[in-house]
């Protein structure tokens, strides 16, 4: 470093230091004069009334001049002399007298230009050298009037100490110094008020927070009068006026600005001390008002503002579960909870709530006791909730603040998870929902297969059509695997029926046959197109495109007819619910009629509900079933039909008996609730009969009269049975009578007869011949039989029988004599020739043996009248009366099948000549018993049951073709079939878990069906009536 | 009357009630009981016979202003003269006086039809013969082909009963058979379950607008129907027993139309043949006086079939129309069979015989079962009612089918299930084959649509669906001229079809009857605004 440059240096510093002290005497006097202006000024404003001349000010604005002029000429003239170098040098050269000007000479050389003060270098370096060596030993700190300077410090900050202490110790009296200097004199209006800035002094505010927060008051010495506080907070102010002469103190609300509230008002010395209390209800502004004692009003103009804290409602979180869930009545659900509050919670409850906004069940799941922050589990025991299966249930967490008084307590809600409980119904309608879908699929895929360009001719425009036949087949693999889905839902739906679980199943199976093998075909044309034979594929193809019309076809009318069963069902078993719902019902207002008890009102009324909802779903039941055929672009219906109505007078109904029951009239309300009980059955039996009668089923009338026409022609047979046994009963016994009077009126005749028959036997016994021909051979063993029964009938004198038995004996023995006769003389073989001559010698004597036996018989009176006796004829009458009475009512029957033509074409055709031939037969046999001829009346019926038994299985095709079966066979759907069974799936492969299946048995079980019986057998006789 | 039987049976049975309500009610109240003039006025006023029955009753209130009956006589010459407003002050007064279920009827009566009609508006028929009252709008369609077919009636069928009713007879059309309920005694239900949309009482025609129902019914031939009626009625001083009645009015309701020759419906004959199958012919004496009697709906369809028999084995033998002088003798005080036997020039016992043999050189056929045609209403009958109509199954699945590919617009395939429908029902089921006429129509397959709708049409000549089909077919071919004919058949039974006026003005523009194409126009714009 050159010395030239450390003087430089040098007296940089010294610059530097010896400006800072000057400032920091100047600002330390300014300070201590200000303050003085201050003691002074506010000490003297203190000292008088507001109102009084504002004197203090003169002090103040003289202690603020005067700091002026010390920061001017302490300060600010001193540092500007130290700026000149040479002026500073010599300063610090009459500090330090040794330096021997050379600092100055070294200053001012180094000012002046190299070539001024050419050849003179050296002395010019030397001169600095020296200065530079003199100024190193120099402590800059120490140059100047530190002394001086010292003592003008401490006096100032003597000064600022005593006004700040000043200050500290008597704060009130510089705050009213303040007030009574800034005070501005009033403006006074017309009306003789006063408006001012403001009217009084500092204010002292005490918060006090409502007692449940369990907090202290809060205190606020000084300010504005500014509160922010917590709804609920009192309010203590304490103030002072600015002015005396006051007479009354109030507080104005910018809410309320007509109305004062009053303060308490305490003189202190000249001015007056303000106290009151106000509540914190909501953000609002208030100013102080003052009457002085000459009457003159003082208004504030300023506003002070009034923060209203609202109690923060709790947060509570709902943890788990983390969706909606579908349970089953045993079910206990865990639900966890989070929950926090600014000022403390009270109590976090769980709640469960019906679909209508009823509240299902409320527990306390703990008791915070005022803890800001809480988690914890609450469960709900669904069998509690008293849920219909279908039905739902919305929980949520309730977490309720400590906040007390009208808006308390402050509650915060979770979100809400929904419960439902399982219903089969409602899975049901989904599966229904499925298959409908696949039913519309299969519409569209059976409009292409219709459509189909194949054709195994056309091999050139093969290319064209594989598109059309590859779309087929994937669409038809989707549906394929739609339905499997749906036949594995269906085996464990409960609500399912036999009849469309396999159904279904039959309908996947049935088409899965045609698609595997249009897969394959296609399949491998599409893998290996050169190895396939595309004219022999085409044609397959083809094939299986015809097939799979007919197919998609029948499945789409099964699908159709098991979809509409299943939604019938739905509506009866939906006509079911509302009925035994109405009953129990009826069962509470009873009660309710008996003692107003409001739970039970409540029960009712919620059984009422429950009313409206199973209408609103039959109806929606009914509009699915309701087929979907175009009207032929004529005057289309625009109204609502009987039945929409009808449910429309119902529902009217409904809310009635809900007006009457709230009103208490529950007479009135019985009256109505019968009056809807008996169009709900009217409705149902319409239903019925309009479902059963719906695509093109028998009605529900027609059915009826076509069982009852069955049964009728059962009990046809059975007595026609009966009759014709009974008349075989008389023939018998009058055969046996015949017998012995023979016997005792011909012994020996019959002795004789006998033994020429027994004769005849052997002869043909001895005619058999390994000659004759096979059949003559046959014959001749039906003789003999003949022969020996001959021999029995004359064994027991039945001589009617045996001279019938003798004749036919008598013909076939000629006969077959002339058989062999002419098979001897075509015979050419000796042996056999003489075989066949002593085969027709035996025959020859048995011919003429029979000839005489009945000859004998003949004699003997066989073959003429059998007349009855007199016991025999009254019986044979009695048997022809019911024999002819039996045939008047197969007439009356007949004439009903043309009433049941309407409802089955071509019934008469098919049964009136049967009971037609049947009649005739029957007034046939009338006719013989009535002329005492049993055996022949017996032929007769016997015919005609025969007949009877033809219409009968006729009559028995067409019910199982139109899928109805007989009374008492049970498998009949609807409200009329009281002993109808839930069907239970099997178990099958496709079933779920078997506890799944156990459970649903279990379920069905609790359905106590015993509730039904009495709603199903009004409803049977409604239907029957 | 046009209805079946259940209409009959609660006309009778309503005129027991209203007669045993007269003679308790006159029974135990000396001054309301009916004096001679009182009944003579009344008889006048059944009859309709205006002219004779004012003048009377006018007189009547003269002598005693304040006796019930009189007020009641008024209120009846006013009812039937279409004031009903008034006649509800006049019935109101009597039934003040005297609280009689009869005058109670006839107060809620007019005072319901007063109700009803309250906004009609009417027109004049071309000839004047007519005075046609409707709700304002769209009926307004129906009164141009009303009036048209009501003068022509007029004149034809005052020239057959030789009586010429004072014009303009009074014609009310309502929108729906609500309204002809409450302006009668029957009810809504009993409307639709007889299916009566048509009555001739109190002085007036009434039909329901075809528009409320699914395809209308031939209302223009219900008109006539009803005119037939009319004119029984003032003619024989509504002395004509109801099987007479509905005899005539059906044999002759045809005779509007030119050259239109009675002829006895396929359903009426079927049940001729099959009563005559079974040797069950309603006997005469069975019938009269009253109908009401018949065991079943059946037996009173097969009842009326035989009486329009009667009336063509009467014309047949006669040689010529008979009407007026049966009505004349009837209204001359004789008995029905009296009349009947002086008209045929038979013993009444002969007479019979003859006609059973006159049935059996007929050759009735027997309808086949398969398809059920019946009137279908508006809010009552659905798309699966008329499904139902067919009675086989397996026909009824594939027509149901072929719905469902044609709500897809998949005409080919709704050709092809129709078709296999027709290899159950044949080819003459006029539900399936109109469906399958159009889906062909649809399918720009027009010669076989016209061939497939033509087949059911002789058996089924009032299935609106088909002739409105056929007509487009025919359009279709250039067949102008039986296209015309067979559109023109359609609007007799719906005018409201929203297609057949515009069809209509297309065939009336080819013909070059621009006149009556403009008219078809403006009904198209009616319907379709």
């Amino acid at each position: 470093m050159q010395p030239i440059d450390k003087v430089e240096r040098f007296i940089k510093r010294v610059r530097r230091s010896e400006q800072l002290g000057a400032w920091g005497v100047a600002v330390m006097a300014a300070l201590a004069s200000i303050g003085t202006g201050l003691l002074f000024g506010l000490g003297f404003a203190a000292a008088t009334t507001p109102d009084s001349p504002p004197l203090g000010w003169v002090f103040m604005g003289a202690g603020v001049l005067g700091a002026l002029w010390i920061l001017w000429r302490v300060g600010l003239r001193r540092h500007r002399a130290l700026t000149n170098d040479a002026e500073l040098a010599r300063w610090v050269e009459a500090q330090r007298p040794r330096l021997n000007s050379s600092l100055v000479t070294a200053v001012e050389l180094a000012r002046v230009p190299r070539e001024a003060v050419a050849g003179s270098g050296a002395l010019v370096g030397e001169t600095t050298r020296l200065a530079a060596a003199a100024i190193a030993g120099i402590d800059v700190k120490a140059l100047g009037d530190r002394a001086g300077r010292s003592r003008r410090h401490i006096q100032a900050g003597l000064i600022i100490t005593i006004v700040a202490v000043g200050f500290v110790l008597a704060p009130a009296l510089w705050e009213r110094g303040w007030e009574h200097l800034s005070y501005v004199a009033p403006v006074v209006e017309d009306d003789g008020s006063q408006w001012v800035d403001v009217a009084v002094g500092q204010i002292e505010l005490e918060i006090r927070p409502p007692a449940y927060t369990k907090l202290g008051p809060r205190r606020l010495p000084r300010g504005l009068g500014e509160v922010t506080a917590l709804v609920g907070s009192e309010v203590a102010i304490k103030t002072s006026t600015l002015m005396g002469s006051v007479a009354e103190a109030g507080l104005v609300l910018e809410s309320n600005p007509d109305a004062r509230w009053a303060l308490d008002l305490k003189a202190e010395g000249r001015v007056f001390g303000v106290e009151g209390t106000f509540q914190v209800g909501a953000d609002d502004r208030y100013r102080f008002s003052l009457r002085l004692e000459d009457g003159t009003i003082v208004e504030e103009r300023t506003w002070r503002r009034v923060s209203a804290q609202e109690d923060l409602v709790p947060e509570v979180t709902l943890v788990l579960p983390e969706s909606d869930m579908e349970v089953k009545p045993d079910d206990r659900i865990d639900f966890f909870f989070e929950a926090s509050d600014d000022y403390g919670l009270d109590r976090i409850e769980l709640v469960a709530m019906s679909d209508d906004g009823d509240e299902l069940s409320r527990q306390s799941v703990r008791e915070a006791g005022a803890a800001r922050i809480e988690k914890g589990n609450g469960i709900i025991d669904i069998a509690k909730l008293g849920l219909e299966p279908g039905e739902s249930a919305d929980v949520y967490f309730e977490a309720r603040d400590l906040r007390q008084g009208d808006d308390g307590p402050g509650i915060g809600k979770s979100a809400m998870r929904r419960l439902t409980l399982y219903s089969p119904a409602d899975e049901h309608e989904l599966f229904l929902g499925s298959l409908e879908t696949i039913l519309d699929q299969l519409i569209d895929i059976l409009a292409d297969r219709i459509e189909s360009p194949l054709d195994g001719k056309a091999l050139g425009q093969w290319p064209s059509h594989a598109p059309s036949v590859k779309g087929i087949v994937s669409t038809m693999a989707q549906i394929l695997g739609e339905l499997e889905v749906l036949v594995r839902n269906f085996s464990t739906d409960p609500m399912a029926s036999d009849a469309l679980r396999e159904g279904v199943r039959a309908v996947h199976d049935r088409l899965l046959t045609i698609h595997e093998q249009e897969s394959n075909h296609f399949g491998r044309w599409e893998k290996e197109p050169i190895k396939v034979n595309l004219r022999v594929m085409i044609e397959l193809l083809h094939r299986l495109n015809d097939e799979g019309v007919i197919a998609t076809e029948t499945s789409i009318f099964e699908l159709k007819g098991l979809i509409d069963d299943a939604r019938k069902d739905s509506i009866m078993d939906l006509g079911r619910q509302m009925l035994e719902t109405q009953n129990e019902m009826m069962e509470l207002l009873k009660k309710l009629k008996e003692n107003d008890d409001p739970q039970a009102r409540e029960a009712a009324l919620k059984k009422l509900k429950k009313l409206q909802e199973k209408m609103q779903q039959l109806q929606r039941e009914l509009a699915k079933l309701q087929e979907k055929s175009p009207y032929e672009n004529q005057n289309p219906a625009q109204r609502p039909n009987d039945r929409q109505m009808e449910t429309a007078d119902m529902k009217s109904t409904m809310e009635k008996i809900e007006e009457l029951m709230k009103e208490g009239k529950y007479d009135e309300a019985m009256k109505l609730l019968e009056e809807l009980n008996k169009s709900t059955q009217e409705m149902m039996a319409g239903l019925q009969d309009d479902l059963d009668s719906m695509g093109g089923r028998m009605s529900a009338a027609a059915s009826k009269r076509q069982n009852e026409f069955m049964q009728e022609l059962d009990k046809m047979a059975d007595g026609q049975r009966g009759l014709q046994g009974e008349t075989g009963d008389v023939g018998g016994e009058m055969d046996d009578r015949l017998a012995q009077e023979a016997k005792d009126a011909h012994g020996e005749g019959l002795k004789a007869a006998r033994d020429g028959a027994k004769s005849m036997r052997k002869s043909l016994e001895g005619a058999k011949d390994s000659s004759l021909h096979p059949d003559d051979q046959r014959a001749l063993d039906g003789l003999g039989k003949k022969a020996a029964a001959l021999e029995d009938a004359l064994d027991s004198g039945r001589l009617e029988q045996a001279s019938a038995l003798a004749k036919e004996l008598s013909e076939g023995i000629g006969k077959l004599k002339g058989e062999v006769g002419e098979s001897a003389s075509r015979e050419s073989d000796e042996g056999r020739l003489k075989g066949l001559k002593g085969s027709g010698d035996k025959l020859g004597e048995a011919s003429e043996m029979s000839s005489e036996i009945a000859e004998k018989l003949g004699e003997m009176g066989a073959g003429g009248p059998k007349t009855p006796n007199s016991p025999e004829q009254a019986r044979l009458d009695r048997l022809s009366q019911q024999q002819r009475a039996l045939k008047e009512r197969l007439d009356q029957m007949g004439q009903k099948l043309d009433d049941m033509e309407q409802d089955s074409p071509g019934i008469k055709e098919e049964l009136g000549p049967k009971l037609d031939e049947a009649s005739e037969k029957m007034g046939e046999a009338g006719e013989e018993l009535g002329q005492g001829q049993p055996r022949g009346a017996e032929s007769s019926q016997q015919k005609a049951l025969e007949k009877l038994r033809e219409a009968q299985q006729a009559m028995q095709e067409r019910m199982e073709k139109q899928g109805k079966q007989k009374p008492g066979q049970g498998g009949g759907v609807g409200v009329n079939d009281p002993k109808e069974k839930v069907g239970i799936p099997d178990e099958d492969p496709y079933a779920a878990p078997r506890n799944l299946r156990e459970e649903i048995m279990r379920a069905m079980q609790e359905d106590a069906p015993e509730k039904y019986k009495e709603v199903i057998r009004r409803f049977y006789e409604e239907l029957t009536r | 009357m046009r209805s079946l039987a259940i209409a009959t049976l609660f006309r009778a049975a309503l005129s027991s009630v209203l007669l045993g309500a007269l003679v308790v009610a006159t029974s135990t109240t000396a001054t309301a009981f009916p004096v001679a003039d009182q009944q003579t006025a009344d008889e006048a006023l059944e009859s309709w016979n205006l002219k004779e029955a004012i003048p009377m009753v006018d007189r009547l209130l003269a002598d005693k202003p304040t006796d019930p009956f009189n007020l009641y006589l008024k209120g009846k010459v006013l009812h039937l003269q279409g004031k009903y407003s008034e006649a509800v002050d006049w019935f109101a007064q009597a039934n003040t006086l005297q609280e009689n279920p009869l005058f109670q009827h006839y107060l809620e009566l007019a005072r319901s039809t007063a109700e009803a009609t309250r906004d009609y508006v009417s027109e004049l028929s071309p000839a004047g013969h007519f005075q046609i009252f409707h709700a304002p709008g769209i009926d307004a369609l129906l009164t141009p082909y009303a009036g048209e077919a009501l003068d022509r009636a007029y004149e034809e069928l005052s020239r057959i009963f030789d009586h010429v009713p004072a014009p303009p007879v009074r014609v009310e059309i309502y929108p729906t058979v609500d309204v002809l309920g409450a302006v009668s005694p029957l009810t809504v239900a009993e409307i639709r379950t007889s299916g009566t949309i048509a009555l001739c009482k109190y002085n007036r025609l009434m039909i329901t607008s075809p528009r409320d129902l699914v395809y209308g019914y031939d209302w223009l031939d219900t008109l006539s129907h009803e005119f037939i009626h009319y004119v029984i009625t003032q003619k024989s001083r509504n002395k004509t027993p109801i099987w007479l009645h509905e005899g005539l009015a059906k044999y002759y309701e045809v005779k509007w139309k030119r050259d239109a020759k009675p002829s006895l419906d396929r359903h009426s004959e079927s049940f001729l043949a099959k009563a005559l199958k079974a040797d069950a012919l309603i006997p005469f004496a069975d019938m009269s006086p009253s109908m009401a009697k018949l065991p079943s709906q059946e037996a009173t369809a097969t009842a009326f079939a035989e009486v329009w028999t009667v009336m063509a084995f009467l014309e047949q033998r006669s040689g010529g129309q008979v009407a007026a002088s049966l009505v004349s003798k009837l209204g001359s005080g004789m008995e029905d069979r009296e009349a009947v036997a002086a008209v045929a020039n038979l013993p009444w016992d002969r007479f019979e015989k003859s006609w059973k043999a006159f049935l059996k050189q007929q050759s009735y056929r027997e309808l086949d079962a398969a398809y059920q045609q019946r009137l279908l209403f508006k809010g009552k009958d659905t798309e699966a009612d008329e499904l139902a109509a067919i009675k086989i199954d397996k026909a009824r699945d594939h027509v149901w089918l072929g719905d469902r590919m044609r709500m897809k617009k998949r005409w080919n395939p709704a050709i092809f299930e129709y078709h296999r429908a027709t290899e159950h029902v044949g080819n003459a089921s006029p539900y399936v084959q109109g469906k399958l006429g159009y889906a062909l129509l649809r399918a720009n397959k027009a010669a076989e649509a016209a061939i497939e709708l033509a087949r059911p049409i002789a058996d089924h000549p009032r299935h609106v669906v088909l002739h409105v089909y056929l007509g487009e077919a025919l359009m279709m071919l250039g067949r102008w001229e039986d296209a015309r004919t067979h559109l023109e058949e359609a609007l007799t039974i719906n005018p409201f079809d929203p297609e057949l006026h515009e069809h209509l003005a297309k065939v009336y523009d080819q013909l070059g009857m621009t006149d009556k194409a403009t008219i078809e126009r403006n009904a198209q714009r009616l319907i379709h605004p």
